[in-house]
C-alpha cells in the first residue's frame, strides 16, 4: 500500500518501477485500480473525518481549521492520525478489507488499516474507502473511453446578464477553462444566488468566482485545438448534473483527460 | 519615543465589556516585562527590541533569517555562533555576540540566549526581571538534527512561542527517513543521467541537507547557499566539500539552490535534472502539486513539538505568534493556559 501510494504521488517510484517490485496480487490489484474499477465505498469524508479526530482526539473546531489549511478531506483526515505501527498492510489487502467491509464494521475496519499505515498512503485509503480515489498518475494506462464521456469540472467564470458558466478541469494547481456552457439544471437559481453573492473579481460581464462548484458534463468527444487556453475542445458538451457537495480538489486533471481520449 | 512603542500585553489582550482594558491597576503589579507594539517585542526595562520588524536603537536578534535580522538598527546582540552569518547578510553593522547561556544586566532586566535548534546560532532569548522569567521562542524545532545546536527548554513563566506549524496535520518523519528519500531520488537521478537539483532555503536547510545527505557524488551549491555556507564551515560546522555552481555540473551531482531561482531559467545549463523540494510544507498535497519531488522537512517544531515545548517551559501564560495564531491560541487556552496571540 505505501508503494502503491508512494507511486501514485510520483515519487519515489514509477509505475514500472512500482509493478516490478509488487507481489502478484498487488500487481493485480494495481492494474485493476488504474483502469476504473473500484472497491467498495465504505463511508462518507465527513465520517472518515471524525473518525480520524477521534483517534487524534483533535477537537472539530481544530479539524475545521486544519481542513481550511489543507483543502481536501481525505487527506486532512489523513494526516490528523497518529504515526503508524506494526507491519503496514498490503494494496491488495487493503483492498480486500473493504471490499468484505459492511457499514456496520467500516469503522474498525478503517482503524485497523489506518494505525498500520503512514499519512501518504492512508490518503489513498481514504480515497478508495469514500469512493473518491482518482487516477492522478498521468501516464496509468486508463482503458479506452470510446468517443465522448463525462467528466467532473469545476466552474471558474460566470456571466453578468446570462446564465453561461465556463467550467475548467486542474493542470497541476491551475483551473485551465475547458467550456462555456447554458447552465440548464432544475438548480440554475439557486447557483446563480451563489454565484452573485461569491463574486471575487469582475470583468465588465464576466465574473470570476472561487474554484468550488463541481458540474459532471457529458461529451461526445475530445480533440486538440490550438486556439483555446487548455489546447482542447470538448465536442456537443453539455451541463448534466450539479454535485454541490463533492470536493473541487478530487476532480480529473486536463492531461488524464486527454490521455483516456487517445491525445 | 520608544517608550511608547506599544500598548502592554494586557491592555491589548483582555479587553473588558465597555471597552475599557485591564490595566496596571487591576490585577498586575507591574508592567509587563515585555511588549507587544509595531515595531516588534519589546522590553521597556532593558530599552530593546527583539526581533524588530523596523530599524530601532538596540535589536537582540534571535537568528540571521531575514525576517528576524533586518538592516538599520543602531546596535545588535545576537549569539556568538549567529553573528558570522548575520554580518555577512547584514554587512556594517554595529553588533555584539553572546555566549549561550551568558547572563547579561541590560537596563533593570537579565537577558541569556538558549539553544533554539532551528538553524546554526538560533537562540530563545530569556529576559528575567526580579525573578519573573517572560521567554521569546524566535524559531525553533525541538527534535535533534544533528547539525545545529539542539534546542533546550528554558523554564519560564511567560513562554512567547511560534506557531508557523501550529496544527494538528503537521507530524514530522525523523530525520533520518527523509534523508534516505533524498538519497534514494539522487542516486535514481544519477542513474538515469539527471543532475538532482534540491530547493532549500540558503541559510540552515541548505546546511542541513550538506551535513545530512549521505554522500554519493559531487555536492554543487548555487552562490546564495555555498556564500553562506562557506561562513559557516569556518565556524567549524561540520559540512564536507560543496562546489559553486558555475556553468555545467556532473550528471551525478547534487546541486543545493534556494526555491526562487528555479523559478527562472538558472538551472537552464545544467543539463537535464530532476527537481525537488525540501521543505515543512511539503507535507501539504497542494503544496506539492508542480514542485517535482517533494520532501517533507523542516527547521520548525511540528504540532508534537510545539505542546512539548510549550509543557517543558512550564509557562503559565503563552503567547502564539508566526503562523497558525489563533487555532494554538485557542487549543492553549482549552488546555488551561492563559493564551493571547502577540500582534
Amino acid at each position: 500500500m505505501i508503494a502503491f501510494a508512494a507511486m501514485l504521488a510520483g515519487f519515489p517510484a514509477s509505475l514500472p518501477g512500482y509493478l516490478a517490485q509488487a507481489s502478484e496480487a498487488d500487481r493485480a490489484v494495481a492494474h485493476a485500480l488504474l483502469s476504473g474499477q473500484r472497491p467498495r465505498r465504505v463511508a462518507g469524508l465527513p465520517a472518515l473525518m471524525d473518525w480520524a479526530a477521534e483517534v487524534a482526539q483533535v477537537p472539530d473546531w481544530l479539524v475545521q481549521a486544519s481542513l481550511a489549511a489543507c483543502g481536501d478531506r481525505a487527506e486532512t483526515a489523513a494526516l490528523l492520525l497518529p504515526p503508524a505501527t506494526g507491519t503496514p498492510p498490503t494494496l491488495a489487502e487493503v483492498v480486500a478489507t473493504l471490499n468484505r467491509t459492511t457499514p456496520i464494521t467500516a469503522h474498525s475496519a478503517l482503524l485497523g488499516l489506518w494505525c498500520r499505515l503512514p499519512p501518504l498512503a492512508n490518503h489513498c485509503v481514504n480515497r478508495l474507502a469514500s469512493g473518491t480515489f482518482r487516477t492522478i498518475y498521468p501516464t496509468a494506462p486508463v482503458p479506452p473511453s470510446g468517443p465522448g464521456g463525462s467528466v467532473l469540472a469545476v466552474m471558474v467564470l460566470a456571466q453578468a446578464a446570462s446564465p453561461d458558466i465556463t467550467v475548467a478541469l486542474w493542470q497541476d494547481t491551475t483551473p485551465v477553462p475547458i467550456a462555456r456552457l447554458p447552465l440548464t439544471l432544475p438548480d440554475t437559481p439557486r447557483i446563480m444566488a451563489w454565484i452573485r453573492a461569491n463574486v471575487s473579481k469582475k470583468f465588465g460581464p464576466v465574473r470570476q468566482v472561487p474554484p468550488v462548484q463541481v458540474f459532471r458534463i457529458t461529451f461526445d468527444g475530445l480533440t486538440r485545438n490550438a486556439r483555446r487556453k487548455s489546447g482542447y475542445e470538448l465536442q456537443a458538451a453539455q451541463i448534466v448534473e450539479w454535485l454541490p457537495e463533492a470536493q473541487a480538489d478530487t476532480l480529473t486533471v486536463l492531461d488524464a483527460l486527454a490521455a483516456q481520449n487517445g491525445l | 519615543m520608544r517608550f511608547r512603542a506599544g500598548l502592554p500585553v494586557f491592555w491589548a489582550e483582555n479587553p473588558l465589556p465597555g471597552g475599557r482594558f485591564m490595566g496596571y491597576a487591576v490585577g498586575m503589579a507591574h508592567d509587563p516585562i515585555l511588549t507587544f507594539s509595531q515595531k516588534g517585542i519589546y522590553c521597556p526595562d532593558g530599552d530593546f527590541f527583539i526581533d524588530p520588524t523596523h530599524a530601532v536603537g538596540r535589536a537582540l536578534v534571535t537568528h540571521g533569517h531575514s525576517d528576524h535580522a533586518r538592516r538599520g538598527s543602531d546596535s545588535y546582540l545576537c549569539t556568538d555562533a549567529a553573528l558570522p552569518v548575520i554580518r555577512h547578510r547584514l554587512g556594517r553593522i554595529t553588533a555584539e555576540g553572546i555566549a549561550y547561556g551568558e547572563r547579561r544586566q541590560i537596563g533593570s532586566v537579565t537577558v541569556s540566549f538558549h539553544p533554539a535548534g532551528h538553524v546554526p546560532g538560533s537562540a530563545q532569548i530569556r529576559v528575567e526581571r526580579a525573578g519573573e522569567v517572560w521567554v521569546v521562542s524566535g524559531d525553533y524545532k525541538v527534535a535533534d538534527d544533528g547539525f545545529c545546536e539542539a534546542f533546550a527548554p528554558v523554564a519560564c513563566d511567560t513562554f512567547i512561542t511560534e506557531c508557523t506549524f501550529g496544527l494538528p496535520i503537521f507530524q514530522w518523519r525523523p530525520d533520518a527517513q527523509v534523508l534516505a528519500d533524498i538519497a534514494a531520488w539522487w542516486a535514481q537521478n544519477a542513474s538515469e543521467g539527471r543532475v538532482s537539483v534540491l530547493a532549500a532555503y540558503s541559510f540552515g536547510k541548505a546546511q542541513r541537507l550538506i551535513a545530512g545527505i549521505p554522500p554519493q557524488g559531487p555536492i554543487f551549491a548555487h552562490g546564495a547557499v555555498q556564500d553562506v555556507t562557506d561562513v559557516l564551515r569556518d565556524q567549524g560546522y561540520p559540512l564536507g566539500p560543496t562546489f559553486r555552481v558555475d556553468g555545467a555540473v556532473p550528471r551525478d551531482a547534487l546541486v543545493i539552490a534556494p526555491p526562487n531561482v528555479l523559478n527562472g531559467d538558472w538551472a537552464a545549463d545544467l543539463g537535464p535534472v530532476s527537481v525537488g523540494f525540501a521543505s515543512g510544507w511539503m507535507a501539504l498535497g497542494a503544496r506539492r502539486r508542480g514542485v517535482g519531488a517533494a520532501f517533507t522537512l523542516s527547521d520548525h517544531a511540528d504540532w508534537p513539538g510545539l505542546l512539548q515545548a510549550v509543557r517543558e517551559t512550564g509557562a503559565t501564560r503563552v503567547f502564539a505568534t508566526h503562523g497558525y495564531v489563533e487555532p494554538f491560541r485557542r487549543w492553549l487556552e482549552g488546555a488551561g493556559y492563559d493564551a493571547g496571540i502577540v500582534r
